[in-house]
């Protein structure tokens, strides 16, 4: 009894304050950039329970406006799209249900909702979604070699890109610099440019390095085919889950990270117009690669 | 609007021409290296010249009797409160914003005029999803992406994109 009370006394006052929520979800997305990526995750993680925990519900949903829907769908989709997280999945499928079963869905939302299943890898049932929403214009999956059998040991997997537009679920290769980056992030085309300038480091470090993109649900084909074709020594493979990386929390781009025995020992975070070249020589150097 | 897309496709039409001349065929990489350069140079010059590139313009902006007629107003009030909460600012201008919003309630062109305020208006082109009313909204979704702004990421630190869903990281950053 108390419960229920507790229960109805909470929807009561929830129902006044979705856009209030949404506004400190807001705030605390912007003050978790002052965070180091770790902290940020967590303190995410906090403030989402705080707002939005019980508001994704079926009988909070039914009782809401269609505003108030499209705001705790924004926010669960943001953090599923953040955290990679099945329950926050969850949470947006039933806001976006809600607003379905309302006949209020916008393209932003469609968009999004498919982009929500390619960033957590549900390909099937994205390809599905695709399928049931024609008038739709989402980005194309291409082929993709998703065979569950595909990585039998326990290295993080890769999506990697061939020069077809496919895409080929594999094990990662070993490597001793891992470098978080986009094709599309100006700051990541700067780092290149400035390493591959540099010959005799570009040489250095091109046989340890190992690029890739953040798991996210835009695929990009073009732009990382037209990477690989300019950049050959430093093709980039999108990773298939971030949590299953060493720097699991950090996926600014670029960022590049330099490992001994499995550990990260060094880190260069950013890409100024200054560059960082003095850095990554340090840092390789950390790691016994031999710089000229 | 419509000067700036003609210059683009005249632009455009040159570098082809100089880059056909200079060859027996044409380098189609090196045309579209120039063509992402000169979008990153109009880009830059927009951020440069916006009428609001701080805090401290914006606040004046809004308190001013140009925000009467702001393209902002097009934008429910909600809305509104919390696209301009999300703006971030450094010395060189606009440095991140969020874009639901602006996707959700508002054309191409209206997107274009908000943005304009601030100097990202070559970033109208990426909200694919806002409703096309006119012949300008079809224009506009047609112009070219600027190469420098990165979308769902944010301007955390100098020089790096972070994720950040629903937000636009500039060049600025």
């Amino acid at each position: 009894m108390t419960l229920a009370l507790a229960r109805l006394l909470f929807a009561a006052v929830s129902m006044l304050s979705v856009a209030d929520n949404y506004d400190d979800w807001q705030r605390a997305n912007r003050a978790a950039l002052e965070l180091d990526a770790t902290a940020r995750l967590r303190y995410l993680s906090r403030s989402y329970q705080r707002d939005f925990g019980n508001l994704a519900r079926v009988d909070f949903l039914r009782k809401s406006t269609v505003d108030e829907v499209r705001l705790v769908y924004r926010a669960s989709a943001g953090m599923t799209l953040t955290t990679h997280d099945e329950k926050k999945l969850d949470d947006a499928s039933r806001a976006f249900d809600e607003l379905a079963a309302r006949q209020a869905l916008s393209d932003f939302e469609r968009a999004t909702q498919y982009r929500l299943l390619v960033a957590l890898r549900h390909f099937d049932a994205a390809a599905a979604f695709a399928r049931s929403n024609p008038s739709q214009r989402f980005e194309s999956l291409p082929a993709i070699d998703d065979s569950r059998g595909c990585c039998t040991d326990s290295r993080p997997q890769l999506l990697f890109i061939d020069s077809s537009q496919r895409l080929q679920r594999r094990s990662a290769p070993a490597a001793s610099i891992v470098v978080v980056a986009h094709p599309l992030c100006h700051f990541t085309q700067n780092a290149i440019h400035d390493i591959e300038k540099d010959a005799a480091l570009a040489s250095a470090l091109e046989k340890s390095w190992l690029w890739i993109a953040p798991q996210d649900g835009y695929l990009s084909l073009d732009a990382f085919e037209t990477w690989n074709s300019e950049h050959p020594h430093a093709r980039m493979s999108i990773a298939y889950r971030q949590s299953e990386w060493p720097m699991a929390a950090i996926w600014d781009t670029p960022t590049f990270y330099f490992f001994r025995n499995g550990a990260i020992v060094a880190s260069v975070h950013g890409w100024p117009a200054e560059g960082h070249l003095a850095e990554l020589r340090d840092d390789a150097k950390k790691i016994g690669l031999a710089i000229p | 609007m419509k000067f700036r897309i003609v210059a683009f496709a005249a632009v455009t039409s040159i570098f082809r021409a100089n880059f056909a001349s200079a060859g027996e065929s044409v380098d189609m990489d090196a045309v579209a290296s120039a063509q992402d350069h000169q979008l990153e140079n109009q880009a830059r010059i927009d951020y440069a010249i916006a009428a609001i590139r701080s805090d401290e313009d914006l606040h004046r902006f809004l308190a001013s009797a140009q925000s009467i007629d702001s393209p902002l107003n097009a934008l429910s009030e909600s809305s509104r409160r919390r696209f301009l909460s999300s703006l971030r600012f450094n010395d060189k201008g606009l440095t991140s914003f969020a874009y639901a919003d602006l996707e959700t309630e508002l054309t191409p062109t209206q997107i274009y005029r908000v943005l304009k305020l601030f100097g990202a208006e070559h970033d109208a082109a990426f909200f694919s999803r806002a409703h096309i009313e006119t012949d300008d909204d079809v224009k506009i979704m047609d112009m070219p992406r600027t190469p420098i702004d990165y979308r769902d990421y944010e301007c955390a630190k100098r020089a790096t994109c972070t994720q950040s869903n629903f937000s636009i990281c500039t060049g600025n950053c």
